[in-house]
């Protein structure tokens, strides 16, 4: 059976690896879709950590008696909501960025902007 | 540059090893039996709003301030990406010039699945006090029916169809109404006002925000899709 601790770890591991993906990734698609990951895997940690003694979800009906914490579930919409704004936005930067240096490579972008804009762009 | 990439994947497996460590240690030890907020949550709720849905009673009615301003991040979202559309107007058309249509399959379940896909959008933006669901689910799910039908006939044939000033200005007028009924029902003469009519004041809560997401949800992947294939 799978206890909310069991599913909280799973959660933080599906976030190293969102990170880990986040930072090793060389496509700008796979940079934000890796974000996307670790934006959901905090969700989950979330709805994890909500699991108490009660096996029912917090629907109140007739004849349960032990329901699920209320409260995290309630507050992750708000992530939900603002992992889509992350996402729809970077979403228009990564077209404009295409526009411009035809090519989804974010070494090879790095080495145009730096050609173009002198050496003022960090790495 | 093959030295800095070494120094950076141990750099990252250092720093993920210590935070998922941190993490689980933080998980296994903090108990506190004392004091339960969801348990008050959870005796209180149904008599106080008549929701059975104690998660859609929380977010409408006690924090309903939180779900105001998550209705105002969406916005800003929907608004960034109709602005970008504006502003960046290449010839560029993207993979929707052409007249033809993509394939019969896509064309097919688009007319077929349309009107049940909006169908179960508001139900389940309606039924959110006696199941999972609310306005934010219900308004996607609305959303990707339009989307279905643009990729079957073509994003810009689905544009045509709908005004655009007049669709930005209800969208707006439904934020005004949100945000002063929100304030209004919650403030002290408010809620002696509205005593018998919680549930109704939820139910008219969530309606508000799902068209609020639908409409804002197909403006953004209208605009996706309109521009697809474009490298």
């Amino acid at each position: 059976m799978v206890t909310g601790s069991f599913a909280a770890s799973i959660a933080v591991l599906v976030f190293a690896i969102g990170t880990g993906g986040l930072i090793l990734k060389n496509n700008l698609i796979m940079k934000l879709l890796s974000l996307n990951i670790v934006n959901t895997s905090s969700i989950l940690f979330f709805i994890a950590v909500s699991y108490r003694q009660g096996v029912q979800a917090p629907i109140i009906g007739p004849g349960k008696e032990l329901y699920a914490d209320p409260l995290p579930q309630a507050l992750v919409l708000t992530a939900i909501v603002i992992n889509f704004g992350v996402l729809a936005l970077s979403l228009i930067f990564a077209i404009s960025i295409v526009r411009r240096y035809h090519t989804l490579d974010v070494k090879k972008i790095q080495r145009e902007a730096r050609r173009e804009f002198g050496s003022g762009v960090e790495d | 540059m093959k030295r800095m990439t070494d120094y950076k994947v141990y750099l990252v497996i250092f720093l993920l090893a210590a935070f998922s460590g941190l993490m689980v240690f933080a998980l296994f030890s903090t108990q506190r039996e004392e004091e339960d907020l969801g348990q008050f949550y959870l005796d209180q709720a149904f008599a106080k709003t008549g929701a059975n849905n104690v998660v859609s009673a929380i977010y409408l009615h006690y924090r309903a301030y939180d779900t105001l301003l998550e209705v105002l991040v969406f916005s800003a979202a929907v608004l960034g990406v109709s602005l970008f559309a504006r502003w960046e107007k290449d010839d560029s058309g993207g993979v929707d010039r052409r007249s033809s249509v993509e394939s019969s399959v896509i064309e097919g379940s688009g007319a077929l699945l349309f009107s049940p896909v909006v169908l179960l959008g508001v139900y389940i933006t309606f039924s959110a006090h006696l199941g999972p669901g609310g306005g934010f689910a219900g308004g996607v799910i609305g959303g990707t029916a339009v989307l279905l039908v643009s990729l079957a006939i073509g994003a810009r044939e689905v544009g045509s169809r709908f005004n655009e000033e007049r669709l930005k200005r209800f969208e707006y007028l439904i934020i005004f109404l949100l945000l002063s009924f929100v304030f209004f029902s919650l403030s002290d003469w408010g809620i002696a006002l509205l005593e018998g009519m919680e549930l109704s004041s939820l139910i008219a809560i969530n309606a508000a925000i799902g068209l609020k997401v639908f409409i804002g949800t197909w403006a953004v992947l209208h605009f996706f899709i309109e521009h697809r294939g474009e490298v």
